[in-house]
């Protein structure tokens, strides 16, 4: 009896939970080894960790991880929050200086779209495929925010698909660096990424900067009503930004805040990551569909930037379009680094930045009309 | 299903691109405005000071001499302006008398 309960969490302890004790394992090492989106991967491994231990009674309603589950993941807050502090974290700058490149940001979001046809092609309920397409918005806090909504819980969707959803859309937003470039390569020829865009430090009015978060939020809301409050809060954040009257606000909402709802979102996620679900062939499936949606995203980019390039008469660089799969500042500093190694004098990262920041902007639309349209169709 | 899909796709393109083109009109239309209206007033700012820029204060040079009409050299002050004229007229005798060739 004693030794019963000595042990009893080695006996409480099934093959599923180790392994996904040594997946959260995984996640620590690659956050802390190559720098893999530490400030998500770090508290999502330890989650997934914790979650594993059995007995440990985290995720039950009065545990910490179920509170902060229901306090924000099952309601929104934290994504929202983490897009109040992301759009004070957003420079508009690039875009507004070039804002043709806006179209970049909404030629990445294909690959959404083909892989929600692909998913109900593997037999995913629609629900599901939205939330998995959503994926390719290259976009944590879109991601958290569509999924969360469409696939609540096991009654919605037979799938349990928020934990892998959220894990495979933040590993491969890690792992853009290794995705993109030979998609960028393949698509491309040398003397079309070599074509040099001069940097030309036109200035943007104050005003403008100021009104655009705003323009941003009438057109947008308008067209896509469901991603309202995705919008609403990243043009908050970058209006106070702007308007430089509430430095205070704003410097909170880059730095504490969104700090503090990243550790929380970190955990709770890591802690969706249980065995029972996790451990699935379904599982396997989303994370080749999220692959895919990376991959079409960064392919229609680079493609829709070889139209503009020669409708520009060769002025825009197609490898800037890579940059409108969102993934922000990753992307653009992929963009730079493939462009840089075939011309070293070649400086594209302020002109990705352009369609980077409208890939926000795009993917928080996608959103909106998946959550829009899949719930009116899938009942 | 796929119907359904291919409906929420070409919806979805649909939309993306027609909000972001709505958006890049509305920015780019915006801009000219606010280029155009700051140019109108980069050609007033010298005629007239905005409220903004507090006026310079003269200094006491400036203060000792009598102000002039803008874009004249003609005292605004009366008195002032008597006084030029009676100079003027003094220095023009004074010409008279002499000859430019003294001076």
């Amino acid at each position: 009896m004693l030794v019963e309960e000595l042990f009893e969490g080695f006996l409480g302890l099934d093959w599923r939970d180790v392994v996904m004790m040594l997946v959260g394992g995984g996640l620590i090492y690659l956050a802390i080894k190559h720098k893999f989106e530490p400030l998500l991967l770090l508290p999502i491994g330890l989650g997934a960790m914790v979650t594993n231990l059995p007995l440990g009674g985290l995720t039950d309603e009065h545990g910490i991880f179920g509170v902060l589950k229901s306090a924000g993941l099952d309601n929104e807050l934290f994504p929202l929050l983490m897009f109040l502090g992301l759009g004070a974290l957003t420079d508009f700058t690039p875009l507004l200086q070039r804002p043709v490149t806006m179209l970049l940001g909404a030629a990445a979001q294909a690959g959404i779209f083909v892989s929600l046809m692909a998913a109900i092609a593997l037999d995913f309920s629609l629900r599901e495929a939205g939330s998995i397409a959503i994926i390719g918005s290259a976009d944590g806090p879109t991601t958290i925010f569509v999924a969360s909504q469409l696939c609540p819980d096991t009654e919605t969707c037979t799938n349990d698909v928020l934990g892998p959803v959220v894990v495979a859309a933040y590993s491969y937003m890690a792992m853009v660096p290794i995705i993109q470039p030979p998609i960028m390569k393949l698509l491309t020829t040398k003397a079309e990424r070599s074509i040099p865009m001069e940097y030309t430090d036109r200035p943007v009015p104050k005003l403008l900067k100021v009104l655009f978060p705003i323009l941003v939020l009438i057109v947008g809301g308008l067209l896509a009503t469901k991603a309202i409050p995705l919008l609403a809060m990243f043009m908050f954040g970058n209006l106070m930004r702007e308007s430089g009257v509430v430095d205070r606000l704003s410097n909170t909402a880059q730095n504490s805040l969104i700090n503090i709802v990243t550790i929380f979102l970190g955990l709770v996620i890591g802690s969706t990551m249980t065995g029972e679900s996790f451990l699935a062939l379904e599982t396997l499936k989303i994370l080749g569909l999220g692959l895919g949606a990376f991959i079409i995203g960064t392919a229609s980019g680079v493609l829709f930037g070889k139209v503009m390039m020669v409708l520009s008469g060769r002025k825009i660089n197609p490898l800037i379009g890579a940059a409108g799969v969102s993934a922000v500042p990753m992307a653009a500093r992929v963009v730079q680094r493939v462009g840089q190694s075939e011309r070293p004098d070649n400086f594209l990262i302020m002109h990705a930045m352009g369609p980077n920041v409208a890939g926000v902007i795009g993917s928080a639309l996608a959103g909106g009309v998946i959550l829009s349209r899949v719930p009116a169709l899938a009942g | 299903m796929y119907l359904d899909g291919l409906e929420i796709a070409g919806l979805g393109v649909g939309m993306v691109f027609l909000a972001l083109v709505v958006m890049l009109v509305s920015t780019l239309s915006l801009r000219l405005v606010i280029e155009r209206l700051d140019r109108v007033r980069a050609a007033r700012a010298p005629a007239a000071p905005s409220a903004e820029e507090p006026p310079i204060a003269p200094s006491p040079v400036e203060s000792a001499l009598p102000a002039t009409e803008p874009g004249t050299a003609a005292p605004r002050d009366k008195a002032a302006r008597a006084a030029a004229i009676a100079v003027a007229l003094y220095l023009a005798e004074e010409e008279e008398a002499q000859g430019p060739a003294d001076r």
